[in-house]
């Protein structure tokens, strides 16, 4: 019966040796009278070590008479802290804000890049994609995704979903809902189990099966008031009648489509079915858990391959790719969430490397005080427990006021950021302060607090070597020369965060006066949809529909015009097509975007007629088919030709008949910004008509038009509710482009002017110190003759020195990691002369500043006085 | 009385403890008892520590003798309990007493 080794080593460690023998003699004991009764006697002697180790621990500091000395020495730090409430005060201010920031950015980035998502099965959920040279969206047709899910083997499900929405009528006025059409395996997919009744089953996802529908719990809880009895309930869904399934759960989420409020069974339309080349779905896949990455990537391989060798035309040059779900929603924010985390722990070391400051500054200061501790026989132990615990009376608050100022931050992020922005990230709707971050930065903080504490001590500074009196005209150099080196960093820090600054703001200056092609001013824009009623099926009816409202709308007192397209301007590339020349044998290499549009379209918006003549209202269904191209497209298909009179036979468009080239206009943006702009091709709506469109309208005031608008759109069908309406210059500030960009350069401007501060404080700090320090020799140069000018450029030296160092170091530090910004920028280099010209002028400015008022003093002391400065 | 008159619960309850076991007052004894009449869990670290701060306080004394096989051969430390324990075990309980008599409690049930 021999008790267990491990624990038994662990006891008599932690035990004071003068108890050692007698608590693991108890151990022993009870250890062997249990085993004799056939008690459990090991898993005991664990258990008790375990629970015994506070308490031995303890004991070992009652012995030592630690508890003690180290209350003793707690009270005296806060005693001194007292004692000195300004240097209190900044080091506190300086720790809350670099780990506030540090841990408040972390826990957004967490939340968006870490956490798993929402799903059974998050981290093995794929996107499918089909990258043809020749098409501009990665989606796949019906045909293939078809094929895919019924034949890979290397996923366990694989679902399509597509965008749609509803107009929800029945309850309450006409309501333009978001929904996403998916197919039933889709929730497999994603692994998700309703809340309340059923998901969609195969049979629902055939054409002419009943109408069924799944609520989110969001819509559920709002439209419903959480009533469980809704699951059975039938709802007018643009004017079909569809059966409440399902809720989902109040957990789930889907980021991907900005967490839709219906969800349908997606039926395949004819066209989808019977043609391989109308591209429309996204697709997501489960991979199995026992097959790898690089597997699945094989299999889909093997499979592209196959379909290049098909013959299909549209399969030519089409190869399969997966993406990782979060990868493909986080793609867009990823390079400025890393930037702004970067800049966060600059700010953090900012702030660790001023709180060092302070203290090495207070620490020269008590260096007569540690050298009379020494002497008086207190060990270098003693002196490093002291030190430490003074460092952890200001970390510690630091750290805690830091974590509220962090979930104040968050919580403000949380309650400002906008909708459209948010709700297509993952944990975008909920976001908290991170436990990891938080931990992370509070150790960084203690860390760099206690190591700058201690920086006395590590340097050597041996306690007992005899301390000196008086001399103190050379006594502070050292300390000097350490705090010069401390504020060189704070400058370069600043420097740094500063040029990032720079960068991005002329980014977005330059992003302000991109002409997108047209006059962004005084547009208003809304979406309308025409319900699935036998009114609205055939093309006449559509095209009568769209006559009907926009003549109500041009009526309304301050809309000066009104027009529809089918995809407004700046809201993304969707709705392109490849296209033939007739009389030229191959297809053309270029993608065009199709627009619909209504004949006073060009004219409204702006867009200058460059050749040819734009859309009629002649151009009616019946009519010659004619198309106006913009200028990229006549550049790019045509060379220097003149495009009127050609003819374009459109894929999209059917392939059949060929459409006359009657115009060129100018070219107008349809994607983001700070994308190169797309060659286009406007089809006159009354040629083909879609349900679905955007009106754009010209206003002096958009607001005040909104009302009388809708009320004339409804005044043509009740049930033609007006949604999605905002103005194109509120639509361009929250598209991801503008205000990632705009959020990320007032985030550094805010971190840049912090970190410029703390070094402004460190220069004049290091200035004013260095002063008091070389008093006498101020006095003797001032004896042998030298002038208050000589003196004051002495000072400038000084205090200059340091800044001038930090200054370089911070552009070579820039200039490394200007390129990883590169996503960011928009027609700015990375190492823009300009920018950092400016951010020179800044620093010196403020570095200048901050020497003034020391080198003033300097050049004023009496030489007298100071030759007698002690 | 001052602080250091003051006995805390588990004091308290670990120099009964001792005074209960009189001349086999030792480590594993002190916690088998505090366990089996107060039902209290009481790991030896927390026995030890509390001790070293009665013995401080001067309300137990302690001695050490040779421990045998069953301890491998390590020594084993008896506590008695001295006269100021042993006051302050009566101050504490008079102090219970005074608090108490007289007292009854709305809530409370009487028990059989």
């Amino acid at each position: 019966m021999i008790p267990p080794r491990l624990p038994r080593w662990v006891m008599s460690r932690l035990s004071p040796r003068e108890d050692r023998d007698i608590i693991v003699g108890d151990l022993d004991e009870e250890f062997r009278q249990r085993a004799r009764q056939g008690r459990s006697a090991s898993a005991w002697y664990w258990q008790e070590t375990l629970a015994s180790m506070p308490a031995a621990l303890r004991l070992r500091w009652q012995r030592a008479g630690l508890t003690r000395d180290i209350g003793g020495d707690c009270r005296r730090a806060i005693r001194l802290l007292w004692r000195r409430p300004g240097f209190a005060a900044a080091a506190l201010v300086a720790l809350a804000f670099g780990a506030g920031i540090t841990t408040a950015v972390a826990s957004i980035c967490e939340a968006i890049l870490v956490r798993p998502l929402p799903y059974a099965n998050g981290d093995r959920i794929v996107y499918l994609r089909e990258h043809d040279p020749t098409r501009q969206g990665p989606n796949l047709s019906w045909a293939d995704f078809d094929e895919l899910a019924s034949s890979l083997r290397s996923f366990a499900a694989v679902g399509a979903f597509s965008d749609g929405s509803r107009t929800l009528s029945g309850l309450g006025p006409s309501e333009r809902l978001r929904a996403i059409e998916i197919t039933p395996s889709l929730f497999a997919v994603l692994g998700v189990v309703p809340a309340l009744g059923r998901t969609f089953s195969d049979a629902d996802g055939v054409g002419g099966a009943p109408g069924v529908v799944i609520l989110s719990h969001t819509a559920w809880r709002r439209r419903f008031g959480g009533d469980p009895a809704a699951v059975g309930r039938t709802v007018v869904l643009s004017g079909a009648p569809f059966t409440i399934v399902g809720v989902l759960p109040a957990s789930f989420a889907f980021a991907p489509r900005a967490n839709p409020e219906l969800w349908l069974p997606l039926r395949p339309s004819q066209a989808q079915l019977t043609r391989g080349d109308v591209h429309s779905l996204d697709v997501l896949a489960l991979r199995r858990a026992e097959v790898t990455a690089a597997a699945a990537a094989e299999e889909l391989r093997v499979r592209a391959d196959r379909w290049q060798h098909s013959g299909a035309a549209w399969h030519a040059s089409t190869t399969l790719q997966t993406l990782g779900l979060r990868d493909e929603m986080v793609a867009g924010v990823r390079p400025s969430l890393m930037l702004l985390l970067g800049a966060a722990v600059l700010v953090m070391l900012a702030a660790a490397v001023s709180v060092s400051g302070l203290v090495l500054a207070r620490a020269a200061a008590r260096a007569r005080e540690m050298q009379l501790r020494a002497a008086l026989g207190a060990g270098r132990w003693r002196i490093i427990r002291q030190l430490g615990i003074e460092a952890l009376t200001i970390a510690v608050p630091g750290a805690a006021l830091g974590l509220i100022l962090a979930s104040c931050t968050v919580a403000f992020f949380d309650a400002t950021t906008r909708i459209p922005f948010r709700d297509t990230l993952p944990f975008a709707d909920r976001f908290t302060l991170s436990p990891l971050a938080a931990a992370a930065s509070v150790t960084s903080t203690m860390i760099a607090v206690l190591v700058a504490g201690l920086i006395p001590v590590l340097r050597g500074r041996r306690p007992g070597t005899p301390f000196t009196t008086g001399a103190r005209a050379t006594a502070g150099h050292a300390e000097t020369r350490l705090r010069g080196v401390v504020v060189a960093a704070q400058i370069a820090l600043a420097v740094v965060l500063l040029a990032g600054a720079a960068l991005v703001g002329r980014s977005v200056v330059n992003l302000s006066r991109v002409y997108p092609g047209f006059a962004i001013d005084g547009l208003l824009t809304g979406r309308l949809s025409l319900p699935d009623t036998p009114r609205y099926q055939s093309r006449e009816g559509m095209v009568q529909a769209v006559d009907r409202v926009l003549e109500r709308v041009r009526a309304v007192r301050g809309v000066s015009s009104a027009e529809a397209i089918n995809r407004l301007p700046l809201g993304g590339r969707s709705y392109t097509s490849d296209f033939r020349i007739v009389g030229r044998g191959e297809q053309t290499k270029v993608d065009a975007l199709i627009r619909n549009v209504t004949p006073g379209y060009l004219a409204a918006m702006g867009i200058p007629l460059l050749a040819g003549r734009a859309i009629e209202p002649t151009d009616t269904g019946s009519a010659e088919r004619v198309v106006v191209v913009n200028a990229m497209l006549a550049r790019l298909a045509f060379g220097g030709r003149s495009p009127i009179g050609e003819r374009l036979v459109l894929e999209f468009l059917g392939g059949k008949p060929a459409w006359t080239i009657v115009g060129v206009a100018g070219d107008e943006q349809f994607d983001t910004l700070d994308k190169p702009m797309a060659p286009v091709v406007y089809v006159p709506f009354a040629q083909n008509p879609v349900p679905a469109f955007s009106l754009v309208m010209r206003t002096a005031a958009p607001e005040a038009v909104v009302t009388p608008v809708r009320a004339a759109i409804t005044d043509v069908d009740p049930a033609l509710p007006l949604y999605g309406v905002q103005t194109l210059a509120a639509s361009v500030a929250s598209s991801n482009a503008v205000f990632l960009r705009t959020l990320v350069m007032r985030l550094l401007v805010w971190f840049s002017v912090a970190a410029l501060l703390l070094g402004g404080v460190g220069v004049y700090g290091v200035l004013a110190e260095a002063v008091t320090a070389r008093t006498r020799e101020i006095g003797i140069r001032l004896a042998l003759g030298a002038t208050g000018a000589d003196v004051a450029r002495l000072a400038l030296r000084i205090g200059l020195a340091p800044a001038a160092l930090g200054g370089v170091c911070g552009f070579i530090l820039a200039a490394i990691a200007a390129p990883s910004a590169r996503t960011l920028l928009f027609g700015v280099a990375p190492l823009d002369l300009r920018s950092l010209a400016a951010v020179a002028l800044v620093v010196a400015a403020v570095a200048l500043a901050a020497c003034a008022l020391p080198a003033r003093r300097a050049a004023r002391l009496p030489a007298v006085a100071a030759l007698r400065h002690e | 009385m001052g602080r250091s008159g003051y006995l805390g619960e588990f004091e308290q309850i670990v120099l009964l403890a001792v005074a209960r076991l009189g001349e086999d007052a030792y480590g594993m004894r002190i916690r088998a008892e505090i366990e089996g009449r107060a039902g209290r869990k009481a790991t030896i670290g927390a026995v030890y520590a509390t001790l070293e701060r009665l013995v401080a306080k001067d309300y137990v004394r302690q001695g050490d003798a040779p421990g045998g096989e069953e301890r491998s051969g390590l020594a084993r430390r008896f506590f008695t309990v001295t006269r100021a324990g042993e006051s302050a075990l009566e101050n504490a309980r008079d102090l219970q007493t005074r608090m108490w008599a007289g007292l009854k409690l709305r809530g409370a049930r009487r028990r059989s």
